[in-house]
C-alpha cells in the first residue's frame, strides 16, 4: 500500500474578537491508501479544524493556516488556489458532515445535489448524470431510488439524508473520504446500519477513509488505525488493537476509563477531573498535564513530541513525558501489597 | 463529603426505601394536529406517549430508553404534570397529580423535580448562578432570611462541586459541565425525593459525562433520592439503572431489572438496540455480529395497525399486523415485554 496524503506540522488559528484559538497545534501523520483512520477526540480538540484545513474550508480570515503541509498523491494542497482545489474536493477528497440537515440545501432536490457533482468533475450530461445517481441512491440503500431523485431534502429522515450525504460524496470515486461524526446525530439502529453500509462500500470503492468522532466504539470496529487528538494536537496514534489494548498515553486511558461499558463490566467510572483546555491560552508543556494524575514535572514546562513508544508495536506511538505502562504496573503492584 | 447544607429545615425523611413512590396507570399523552386558520379543527394526534404504566420504588433509578420520538421525554414531562396527560393516572405517594392543580400541585413539586439536557438552554442567561439555584426556594418560601438562603445555596453549589465563591457569576461564565452542576443544584435545592432527569450527560463531552453521572450516583446514596433517568446511551443506562424501560412509539415494549434486560433481552426491538451500540473494544467489534433493523421509525401520527413494530421487526408474523397490538406482559418475575413472538 502506498502513501496517500502526508500532513506535515499543520497549524491552525482563528483570530476572533475574544483573540486568537490555537486550534491545531502541529498535526503531522502519514495516510495509505486503502487505510480508515478513526480520529478521536472531544470537542475543541482541532478534529474536525485539521480535516477543514486539509478540503481548504477554513474561512479566512478569521483563520489562517499558520503552517504545515498537506501532501495528497504528492501535491501540497496548501499551496493549491481556488480553481485547483475546487477539482480536487468532490473528485479527489470528499467529506461528509455531521449534520445532514444542514448540509443539504433544502431548496434544491437532491438529484440536483448529486448530480453537480457528477457534471462537474466527470463531464456527464445531464441523463448519464441521473441515472449515476440513481445508481447511487440505490447503493446506498434508498428505495424506489429513481423517483426520489425529484425529492426534496425534508422528505428524506435524518438517516435516509445521511445516506444521500454519503451518496454524494461516493459519487466521484473519491480516494479519500472523511467523515465529521457522521453518525453523531442518528439513534443508536440508524447508526448501526449507517456503520454498516460505510464497511461495504469502502471494500467496493478502495478509497481510504478518515472517521473523526468522539466514540472510541464507533472507531474501534471500523478504523484500521486510531488517532487520538487534545488541544490540537495528536496525543497517541496506532493500530486499532494497540491503542486500545496498549494505551499509552493517560488522556486515552482517561475517555476509556470514563466508559460503562455495555456488558456491566465497568462498575465505576473513573473520570477524568477538570475540563479541557481554553485554547485561547497558547499550550505550555503538555496540553493534558493538569488533568493527568501521571504527569511528571517535566510535563508542565516541555511539550512532548510523537515517539514510538517502548516496547510495543513499531507503529504506536505517544506524546508523552511519563511512562504510562510502568505507572499502571506500579499501580498494580501497590494494590497487591 | 459534606452533606447539603444548613440542618435549619431538615426535614424528617419520609417513607421507606423499596416502597412504590411513583405508579404510572396507562399514561397517555396526544398532541393535536390541527387544520385551518381561524377555525382550528382537529384532524389527527400525535400520540407521543400511548399507554405507559410502570412503577418506581424509592431509592430506585429507572431508566427510560428509546430512540429520539420514542415518547420517553415527553413521558417524564407528563409525569411531572409539567404537559397534562390525556389520560391516565400518575400517582406520586399516593396522591394522584393529574387531578391536582394551582397551590396543590405546586406543593407536590417540591418533592419532583427535573434535571434538563441542555445546560445551555435551561439556565436563564440573565440571572446570576446564585439567584437561579435559589428561585425555587423563594418561590416556596424557604429560607426566607437572605444570610441563611445564601448560606444553603453556597453549600450546595459546593457539593455539586462548584466553587462557592461563583455565586454572583453568569451561566455564561461556566463550561457545559459545570452549568450541568448548577442544574442539578437547583434540582436539589427543595430537597426533591423524586427527580426525572431527562437526558442530562448527552450534550456534555465524553471526559465530563463520568463527572456528572458519579455526582449523580454520590447525591442518590446521600439523600436516598429516586430517579427516573432517561436516555438513549444504553451503556450509561447500565451502569446507572437498577430497572429499565425500553419505549418504542409511545409504548413500552419491554420493563424489567437492567441485567435482565441486558443479559436476556425479550423483546426483537430490545435486542436490535442493543446489539446496535457500538463498544470501544476491538475484539469484541470484530467478532459481534450485529442485529440490523431496517427502516425508519414510524410516524407516532399515524403508527402502524398491530404491533408499532410490526414494519421493522425481523421475526415478525400475520399477527403483528393485526389489532390489538401486544401487551406488556409478564415473562418471568419482574421482566415484562409486549411481543407476540414472545407471548406464543
Amino acid at each position: 500500500m502506498g502513501v496517500l496524503m502526508e500532513v506535515k506540522d499543520l497549524v491552525v488559528r482563528f483570530y476572533t474578537q475574544e483573540g486568537t484559538v490555537y486550534a491545531v497545534n502541529g498535526v503531522s501523520y502519514t495516510l495509505n491508501e486503502g487505510e480508515t483512520l478513526g480520529v478521536v477526540g472531544e470537542s475543541g480538540s482541532g478534529k474536525s479544524v485539521h480535516a477543514l484545513a486539509i478540503m481548504g474550508l477554513i474561512p479566512q480570515p478569521p483563520g489562517k493556516i499558520e503552517s504545515g503541509e498537506v501532501k495528497f498523491e504528492g501535491r501540497d494542497l496548501l499551496k493549491l488556489d481556488k480553481e485547483q482545489m475546487r477539482l480536487v474536493r468532490g473528485k479527489e477528497i470528499a467529506m461528509i458532515f455531521q449534520d445532514p440537515m444542514t448540509s443539504l440545501n433544502p431548496v434544491l432536490t437532491i438529484g440536483t445535489q448529486i448530480t453537480e457533482a457528477l457534471k462537474l468533475h466527470l463531464g456527464m450530461n445531464n441523463t448519464q448524470a441521473r441515472r449515476r445517481a440513481a445508481e447511487l441512491l440505490d447503493l446506498v440503500g434508498i428505495p424506489d431510488a429513481m423517483n426520489r431523485l425529484d425529492d426534496y431534502p425534508h422528505q428524506f429522515s435524518g438517516g435516509m439524508r445521511q445516506r444521500v450525504m454519503i451518496a454524494m460524496g461516493l459519487s466521484c470515486n473519491p480516494k479519500l473520504l472523511i467523515a465529521d461524526e457522521p453518525t453523531t446525530a442518528l439513534d443508536v439502529t440508524i447508526q448501526a446500519q449507517i456503520l454498516e453500509l460505510v464497511k461495504q462500500l469502502k471494500e467496493e470503492f478502495n478509497m481510504a477513509m478518515i472517521w473523526i468522532t468522539h466514540d472510541l466504539g464507533v472507531v474501534a470496529g471500523l478504523a484500521d488505525n486510531i488517532q487520538v487528538m487534545y488541544a490540537g494536537k495528536v496525543v497517541e496514534r496506532g493500530p486499532t488493537k494497540e491503542v486500545f489494548a496498549d494505551t499509552r498515553s493517560a488522556y486515552t486511558l482517561g475517555l476509556l476509563r470514563s466508559l460503562p461499558r455495555l456488558d456491566g463490566s465497568n462498575a465505576k467510572l473513573i473520570q477524568i477531573e477538570g475540563s479541557p483546555p481554553d485554547m485561547r491560552i497558547p499550550p505550555k508543556g503538555d496540553p493534558f498535564a493538569p488533568r493527568n494524575p501521571y504527569a511528571t514535572d517535566r510535563c508542565w514546562v516541555d511539550a512532548p513530541v510523537l515517539k514510538p513508544v517502548e516496547g510495543g508495536h513499531p507503529d504506536h506511538l505517544v506524546a508523552a513525558w511519563y511512562d504510562l505502562r510502568a505507572a499502571l504496573e506500579a499501580e498494580k503492584e501497590a494494590a497487591n501489597v | 463529603m459534606s452533606s447539603v447544607a444548613p440542618t435549619t429545615q431538615e426535614k424528617p425523611k419520609k417513607g421507606k426505601m423499596g416502597e412504590t413512590i411513583l405508579s404510572v396507570k396507562n399514561l397517555k399523552k396526544h398532541f393535536p394536529i390541527t387544520a385551518g386558520f381561524i377555525l382550528q379543527r382537529e384532524v389527527g394526534a400525535v400520540k407521543a406517549v400511548d399507554g405507559v404504566s410502570f412503577d418506581v420504588k424509592r431509592g430506585e433509578t429507572l431508566g427510560l430508553v428509546g430512540e429520539s420520538g420514542c415518547g420517553k421525554s415527553t413521558t417524564g414531562r407528563t409525569i411531572l404534570q409539567l404537559y397534562r396527560p390525556t389520560a391516565g393516572t400518575v400517582e406520586f405517594e399516593g396522591r394522584d397529580l393529574t387531578t391536582l392543580k394551582g397551590n396543590d400541585l405546586r406543593q407536590m413539586r417540591k418533592e419532583m423535580q427535573i434535571i434538563f439536557q441542555d445546560p445551555f438552554a435551561s439556565l436563564n442567561p440573565r440571572m446570576t448562578v446564585g439567584s437561579i439555584v435559589s428561585e425555587p426556594l423563594q418561590i416556596h418560601g424557604l429560607y426566607p432570611n437572605k444570610s441563611e438562603r445564601q448560606e444553603y445555596v453556597e453549600a450546595l453549589l459546593e457539593r455539586v462541586g462548584l466553587n462557592p465563591y461563583f455565586i454572583n457569576r453568569y451561566p455564561h461564565e461556566f463550561s457545559g459541565g459545570q452549568r450541568q452542576r448548577i442544574g442539578i443544584a437547583r434540582a436539589l435545592a427543595l430537597r426533591p425525593s423524586f427527580i426525572v432527569a431527562d437526558e442530562p450527560i448527552s450534550a456534555l463531552d465524553v471526559s465530563i459525562q463520568a463527572q456528572v453521572v458519579n455526582l449523580m450516583e454520590e447525591l442518590q446514596e446521600e439523600l436516598g433520592l429516586t430517579y427516573l433517568f432517561i436516555a438513549h446511551d444504553l451503556s450509561m443506562v447500565r451502569h446507572i439503572c437498577d430497572r429499565v424501560a425500553v419505549m418504542y412509539l409511545g409504548k413500552i415494549v419491554e420493563l424489567g431489572s437492567t441485567r435482565e434486560v441486558y443479559d436476556n433481552p425479550l423483546h426483537p426491538y430490545t435486542q436490535a438496540l442493543l446489539s446496535a451500540v457500538p463498544e470501544p473494544d476491538p475484539s469484541k467489534e470484530a467478532n459481534r455480529r450485529r442485529l440490523i433493523i431496517k427502516g425508519d421509525l414510524p410516524s407516532p401520527a399515524n403508527p402502524p395497525a398491530g404491533c408499532n413494530f410490526s414494519t421493522r421487526c425481523p421475526v415478525s408474523f400475520d399477527l403483528c399486523y393485526q389489532d390489538p397490538d401486544p401487551e406488556l406482559i409478564e415473562h418471568s418475575p419482574g421482566h415484562w415485554a409486549a411481543c407476540h413472538r414472545v407471548a406464543y
